[in-house]
């Protein structure tokens, strides 16, 4: 903001003296003052002009616009034109313009100036802008990816230089007719002239007309190098406002300020839309209307620069009566506020049985038991829903929960986070939240988590996103609430992201790198802007105070920058999402789209807990308690006269889908299919103590075990070890990764090959004779090597096959040599290998074209006898060779361990008790989702998009089909038949209506119910039905 | 920025019926449409242009097809004999044969290539496309409330991955039976009742509505669209009509035997039964199952790397990639395609079905006009043939050329699986320039890189 406070401030000229009558006919209230923005006009080129604000205040301090009817004359009317509202220079000169409304009168004094000298239309400042006011850069028109119709324009013209040269020297110049401006394709077309595509774009009575007309006659040159750069735009009347129907209106005034100090009124042509069209309206020339109730904000746009104005509109409804709606704290005083000013009336608390069906679905994704909802219901406590939700808010269901919100948007799938990384980083997930870690820790722990993922789990978030400019979209949808994806290719439509901004959050992440598990931090590397190839600064470093030595992890500023209490983001972006879960939308909505153009619904209560969240050091638990207590939370969804057209403003509870996830759990639930969670802690002491009396008993028979493995090892000619794999390495091209010698070739000619600096991973299911992939590497080589143990020497033949060519060595010398492409084809090579007596190493490299690329390799015989496949695990049988007595403790250990995972008992009992832990039944608890028709069709998010939206809340044919005729509905409603079958027809109802829907039936569900069974032939049969019917209800499927 | 919304998009949409805007938007359309419906015919793995649509009877022996240029029933029309069935109904086709895919990076993927085929647009930008097939769901709707829109016959797993949501609202995804339609055994999964009898589920329809009154005090549209859904599920579930559209067992035995009684012969007749009743857009995407009869043929696309003219199976000593197939001129390749497509086109003629529905034949590339070392055809993307016919194609008529091998095109004209999809868009009466909308409010033109090919207009 460079405006001079003068022309800032809005000055009060001149009082009327008198209580005037005011214009009754407009307005009813009494002006006391009229209030002229600017105080003061100074019209000082051939091409400027002036908006002019009136504002009215009344004498209790009320104001508003009445631009639209004063009246307005000058002194001296030679020296500008009154157009509209507007003051166009005519001559040079001083005088007074007179503004008046009734009896109210102000006088505004104004200059012209440099009225001698022609000024030339500029290009970008002017003609650009022209353009994206009639919509012809838009990107459904010109300024699409390839343009329309031959003609292509930047979008929203983000790159000007690419409009000079399609317009000034494009279309074979036919776009621009200097000599006779009209007869310009730029202006023909849009006036529809001639045909266009696009249709009428322009009238000769719009200002963009003029602008383009003008620049064409002057000569439709471009600007010179050294015009001032547009930095920014101030809008009057600055920040919020609010209009009371009927009549409410307001006229905006919009100045670009450049970077040579100079201003000028845009008004006329900036770009303006409504976010709400049934609230507000908005015409060219930047005049706003209230249409009715409700709230809006009106986005400015001037070149890369958008601004938004929030406009309230009032509106009085007929009847309407603050009902003193009961107050639980600050959220309920801040709702209720809002409420009050839109005249809607909040709903009354809800029942019990509807708050315990929701807190226990809202905080831990289940339906509460049967016993648990007869022990709520028969509680007298007046305390008892405060006591729930501190019993549920310390559940292990809870975190479980609420950490599957967050793997959702975090890729926790097992494609991106294989070989069980995904639970791994989903159970640190649930972990961070049941030890309440706060939030900013548990951001910082997230973003700058390092080295290997099946140790450090949060590395798994990077190692997920292998793409830098992937990370830094997911990384600022999920903590700035931004979606700043559109400014990869072109500036943000509507807001102020550039592709500077994108580009420097992406350089945040140019030092990791990742290779299978691990995530390392490398000390060089760089994003540059793919246009002008300039070095990304990381983002932060502006952001932040001081200097940085570059040579640190990067993401450790940039946390640092997001953490801060500086940032308005963070806490913001956080409570709200933790808002949205619970009320079923955020204030901000969508909860990822922060922006001046999609404002709070109700900036106070973000405020609010945006403070309390800070205040609290980011307890996320704390702010999910506030919530729950709060009157706003507990409120019935049943809507009234003075509320049903409210879906934005929480007066009542919002009616929401159970998620695909909940809606399984619950069947499981009510058709008893599933194991009941609450005896889950039981069971998993109960494997514990087995599992402790099985290890106990394994012990004793280790000794045994040990002295069986060897003997079975000594009784062998020939076995070999597993494969170990070295990675990719990743080569411009194929003859390049056939030529270069990586880490492992060299190693080896040391004889240091497992010793070395090669990180080989261990393939324990790359079994002989299979057909095993390897990470594309398009091209590249691959490295895998393994032992081959004879007990004499002898002559060992192997078959081997790969994609693309292949080198082999066996103890280092060189047996194959096939570098050229091929696909796979099993024993497409045989090898027969002279080994000596003990240990041998035979290393492939194994190069890649791009595209697949894999190998198959079988050991097919020893001295002509056919190999068996080793029934121990492959890397322990070299460790075998040692006597029992010399073994370290640390090999004791491992051996140990090997016995215990090959008693099958024992495994079993370890199996179970992680999956009990993991809740493997429960599709709401588990780290990883079952993927399943029935899921699917209820929206459940494949986990591969930072965004809230993957889940899809919609209701679709598919679903109805699901849950009347599916067949996880048909197998669960069979076997909870036989479950029902205990209860007499009486007791029937009220065990399904408690379990489904957290309440006892009416005597009316009750009777009809029981007449059915009675009535019914087959029991088991209506049963189902009955069953079946419940699941199908509305009040089952939708929360409450 | 006052677009509408995926929500109020949903709120009033159910399979293939969206919103109301959408629905006015279909009359306005409908009126300058030429079709109404549509059928690809999707063979997937890259046809050999040079030993079908295209002939080349003066190519250098050791490249030649061996397959014999034969004329059809139109004058100056040639095409090889594998298509000797069509050539009997080559008046209906307008034959394209300067397809070309100049998008790098497409060429040598099977999954790229067909999901370009299935979306009309090359995958890799900025926003992940939908099908053709959902667009028109999405914006036509269909004329059978009790079917969806949009229907995959039967899919393999393999194009499980190739068809796309995008960003339009799930309602409108395909709908694939899944399966092999030839077996008696058939069934359309979830389509019919499962497990009870018409008279129970009525019956417990019967008990639903008595149970449910919804949330007392709630007036929501969530609730409302679940119930009005639920009746559509119902109809689906219940009407005859459905059975009818996937009842192979009721068309007669002599037209079945002429579709041919294996799996892509079936399969085309289903096309035409759905088409038939009303489905909007229906692809046929039917390679042969692995099954006895062929043994040796794992995977029996078209993607003849090695030994393209066996004929039996390709899984030959000295082959590589192009293994488990079947040679290009046996029965389950070529032979059951001409058979099928021949019996399809005579059908819909017959039925005068072709004067609203536009059939499309279509592969994702061609193969080299080179024969390579292991007796097969490469992926070639320089030029490649496709077919149409019906809904105001011109019949009888070749549209471009290519030089005397089939590698490069000679003619003037040189089209693009974006002219594909702007040519169906377009035959359907759907406005170009009207864009769709993402949930973010971008908008999205349809085939935005495309022309309709002016040909078969």
């Amino acid at each position: 903001m460079v405006l001079p406070t003068t022309a800032l401030r809005l000055f009060l000229l001149i009082l009327s003296g008198l209580m005037a009558d005011g214009d009754r006919s407009t307005e009813s209230r009494d002006i006391q003052t009229l209030e002229v923005f600017p105080s003061e006009v100074q019209l000082s080129s051939k091409r400027s002009q002036r908006q002019l604000v009136v504002t009215a205040r009344a004498a209790d301090g009320t104001t508003w616009d009445v631009t639209s009817v004063v009246g307005m004359t000058l002194r001296d009317p030679e020296l500008a034109l009154i157009t509209g509202t507007r003051l166009v220079p005519q001559a040079n000169g001083r005088t007074l313009l007179t503004v008046t409304l009734g009896n109210a009168r102000v006088e505004v004094p104004v200059s012209v100036t440099g009225q001698e000298t022609e000024e030339q239309v500029s290009f970008r400042r002017e003609v650009l802008v022209a353009l994206t006011k009639q919509g012809c850069n838009a990107g459904s028109c010109h300024g699409a990816p390839d343009g329309k119709g031959g003609f292509a324009l930047s979008m929203l013209a983000y790159a000007p230089e690419i409009d000079e040269e399609s317009i000034i020297y494009g279309g074979l110049s036919r776009r621009i007719t200097p000599l006779e401006p009209e007869d310009s394709l730029l202006l023909k077309k849009p006036l529809l002239q001639i045909p266009h595509v696009g249709g009428k774009r322009l009238q000769k009575t719009d200002a963009a007309w003029e602008i383009l007309h003008d620049w064409i006659q002057q000569g439709a040159v471009a600007d010179t190098v050294s015009a001032p750069a547009c930095e920014g735009i101030s809008v009057y009347p600055p920040g919020t406002r609010v209009l009371r129907l009927p009549g409410g209106r307001q006229q905006l005034s919009v100045m670009a300020n450049f970077s040579d100090g100079s201003h000028r009124d845009v008004t006329a042509i900036a770009t303006y839309a409504t976010t709400n069209a049934e609230v507000l309206k908005v015409d060219d020339s930047g005049f706003v209307t209230g249409i009715q109730r409700g709230m809006a904000a009106i986005t400015i746009r001037y070149l890369d620069d958008v601004h938004s104005v929030f406009f309230t509109v009032e509106q009085d409804r007929e009847g309407f009566v603050w009902n003193g709606a009961p107050e639980a704290g600050d959220i309920d005083r801040l709702v209720n506020a809002r409420l009050q000013q839109m005249q809607i009336l909040p709903a009354e608390r809800t029942d019990d049985a509807a708050f315990l069906r929701r807190a226990y679905l809202d905080l831990t994704g289940l339906l509460p038991s049967v016993d648990q909802v007869r022990a709520f219901h028969a509680d007298p406590s007046d305390q008892k829903r405060s006591q729930l939700i501190d019993r549920l808010l310390a559940s292990e269901e809870y975190s479980r929960y609420w950490a599957s919100k967050s793997a959702d948007l975090m890729r926790a799938n097992q494609a991106a986070m294989p070989n069980g990384r995904a639970e791994l980083f989903v159970d640190w997930l649930a972990d961070s939240i049941h030890r309440n870690q706060p939030f900013d820790q548990f951001a910082e722990e997230l973003l700058t988590a390092a080295g290997d993922a099946s140790s450090t789990p949060a590395a798994g978030y990077f190692l997920a996103i292998p793409e830098r400019e992937a990370l830094a979209e997911t990384t600022a949808q999920l903590f700035m609430g931004s979606r700043i994806n559109c400014a990869r290719c072109h500036n943000h439509p509507f807001e102020s992201w550039t592709r500077n901004d994108y580009y420097s959050i992406a350089a945040v992440f140019a030092r990791i790198r990742s290779e299978g598990s691990i995530l390392s931090v490398q000390t060089s590397g760089e994003v540059t802007h793919p246009t002008t190839n300039a070095v990304m600064k990381p983002w932060g470093w502006k952001q932040m105070p001081g200097e940085s030595a570059d040579t640190t992890d990067r993401r450790e500023r940039f946390s640092e920058w997001l953490t801060s209490p500086d940032n308005s983001w963070f806490a913001r972006v956080e409570v709200n999402r933790i808002w949205a879960h619970l009320l079923g939308r955020g204030i901000v909505h969508p909860v990822d789209d922060f922006r001046s153009s999609n404002p709070p619904v109700n900036p106070e209560l973000l405020d609010w807990l945006a403070d309390e969240f800070r205040r609290v050091g980011y307890d996320r638990k704390h702010m999910v308690r506030l919530i729950c207590n709060s009157e706003t939370w507990q409120r019935s969804a049943a809507a009234s006269e003075f509320n049903a057209d409210d879906t934005s403003l929480f007066s009542h509870a919002a009616v929401r889908r159970l998620t695909a996830e909940q809606l399984q759990d619950a069947i499981g639930q009510v058709t008893r299919t599933v194991r009941p969670i609450q005896n889950l802690s039981a069971e998993i002491d109960r494997t514990q103590q087995e599992l402790a009396t099985a290890s106990q008993s394994l012990q004793t028979a280790f000794p045994m075990w040990l002295e069986g493995m060897q003997k079975k090892l000594s009784d062998r000619e020939c076995w070999q070890t597993m494969w170990m794999y070295s990675g990719v390495y990743a080569e411009s091209d194929y003859d390049r990764a056939i030529s270069m010698v990586y880490e492992p070739e060299a190693e080896q000619e040391a004889n240091r090959l497992f010793a070395g600096g090669v990180r080989w991973i261990r393939k324990t299911d790359w079994l002989d004779g299979q057909q095993h992939a390897f990470p594309p590497s398009s091209p590249g080589a691959h490295y895998i090597a393994r032992r081959i143990h004879a007990s004499r020497p002898g002559k060992v033949v192997l078959e081997f096959g790969s994609d693309d060519g292949a080198r082999a060595w066996l103890n280092g010398v060189q047996v194959l040599d096939k570098p050229q492409r091929r696909g796979i084809k099993t024993d497409e090579d045989r090898l027969e290998l002279d080994l000596p007596a003990g240990a041998s190493t035979l290393m492939f490299k194994v190069i890649d074209a791009g595209g697949y690329t894999g190998f198959a390799c079988r050991l097919v015989s020893f001295d002509g006898v056919p190999i068996r496949e080793l029934d121990i695990p492959l890397e322990i049988a070299e460790l075998l060779q040692t006597a029992p007595d010399q073994f370290t403790p640390e090999q004791m250990e491992l051996l140990q361990a090997v016995h215990r995972t090959s008693d099958a008992g024992l495994v079993g009992l370890t199996q179970r008790i992680r999956d009990q832990k993991r809740r493997l039944e429960y599709q709401t608890q588990r780290s990883v989702p079952e993927q399943n028709e029935f899921l699917m069709a209820f929206g459940q998010p494949r986990r591969e998009s930072p965004c809230a939206c993957e889940r899809l809340s919609d209701s679709t044919i598919d679903q109805t089909l699901q849950i009347l005729n599916g067949e996880l509905v048909w197998n669960r409603t069979r076997e909870a038949a036989n479950h029902y079958a205990a209860f007499d027809n009486t007791a029937v109802a009220e065990e399904i209506y408690l379990s489904a829907l957290s309440r006892f039936p009416t005597a009316s569900e009750q009777q009809q119910i029981r007449t059915l069974l009675e009535t019914t032939p087959n029991r088991q049969e209506a049963l189902q039905d009955v069953i079946w019917a419940v699941i199908n209800l509305q009040e089952f499927v939708f929360q409450h | 920025m006052n677009r509408f919304t995926r929500r109020n998009t949903l709120t009033l949409g159910v399979a293939g019926l969206s919103s109301f805007s959408a629905i006015r938007h279909v009359k306005a359309a409908q009126a300058a449409a030429q079709a109404k419906q549509v059928l690809v015919l999707f063979e997937q793995g890259g046809v050999s242009h040079v030993d079908t649509w295209d002939p080349k009877p003066s190519m250098p022996q050791e490249h030649a097809s061996p397959f014999k240029t034969i004329a059809t029933n139109v004058p100056g029309i040639f095409l090889t004999e594998l298509f000797s069935k069509t050539a009997r109904h080559a008046d209906k086709l307008s034959i394209v044969r300067c397809m070309t895919q100049p998008t790098p990076g497409i060429s040598n993927s099977h999954p790229k290539g067909s999901q370009y085929v299935f979306s009309g647009e090359a995958p890799g930008g900025p926003e992940e496309m939908p099908d053709i097939g959902t667009v028109v769901s999405y914006r036509l709707g269909t004329a059978a409330r009790h079917l969806p829109a949009y229907i995959m016959v039967p899919g393999t797993d393999e194009q499980q991955e190739n068809t796309r949501l995008g960003f339009l609202p799930p309602a409108h995804k395909v709908f694939k039976t899944g399966g092999q339609p030839h077996r008696p055994d058939w069934t359309v999964p979830n389509l019919g009742l499962l497990g009870i009898d018409e008279r129970r589920f009525r019956d417990r329809r019967d008990m639903l509505s008595r149970l449910d009154v919804g949330i007392p005090g709630v007036q929501s549209l969530e609730t409302g669209s679940l119930v009005s859904l639920r009746e559509q599920a119902v109809d689906m579930l219940t009407n005859p009509g459905t059975r009818k559209a996937f009842d192979l067992q009721s068309e007669p035995q002599a037209l079945r035997e002429k579709y041919g009684l294996g799996h892509r012969g079936q399969c085309y007749l289903l096309g035409r039964k759905l088409i038939e009743s009303g489905v909007r857009f229906v692809t046929i995407d039917c390679r042969e199952p692995p099954a006895s009869e062929y043994p040796g043929g794992s995977n029996m696309n078209w993607d003849h790397h090695d030994f393209i003219y066996s004929t039996g199976s390709t899984e030959i000593a000295g082959g590589g990639a192009g293994a488990g197939r079947w040679g290009i001129g046996t029965w389950p390749m070529m032979g059951s395609t001409d058979q099928a497509f021949a019996a399809l086109l005579e059908d819909l003629h017959e039925r005068g079905m072709l004067q609203d529905t536009l059939v499309c034949f279509v592969t994702e590339f061609g193969r080299t006009p080179r024969i390579n070392e292991r007796k097969g055809r490469d992926h070639w993307t320089h030029a490649f043939s496709i077919a149409f016919a019906g809904a105001g194609t011109p019949g009888g008529q070749v549209i471009g050329s290519t030089d005397q091998e089939g590698g490069f095109i000679t003619s003037s004209q040189s089209y693009t699986l974006d002219d594909y999809a702007a040519t169906i868009y377009q035959k359907l009466g759907m406005d170009l320039t009207e864009p769709l909308y993402t949930p973010a409010n971008r908008p999205i033109l349809l085939a935005r890189k495309g022309k309709p090919i002016p040909e078969l207009l």
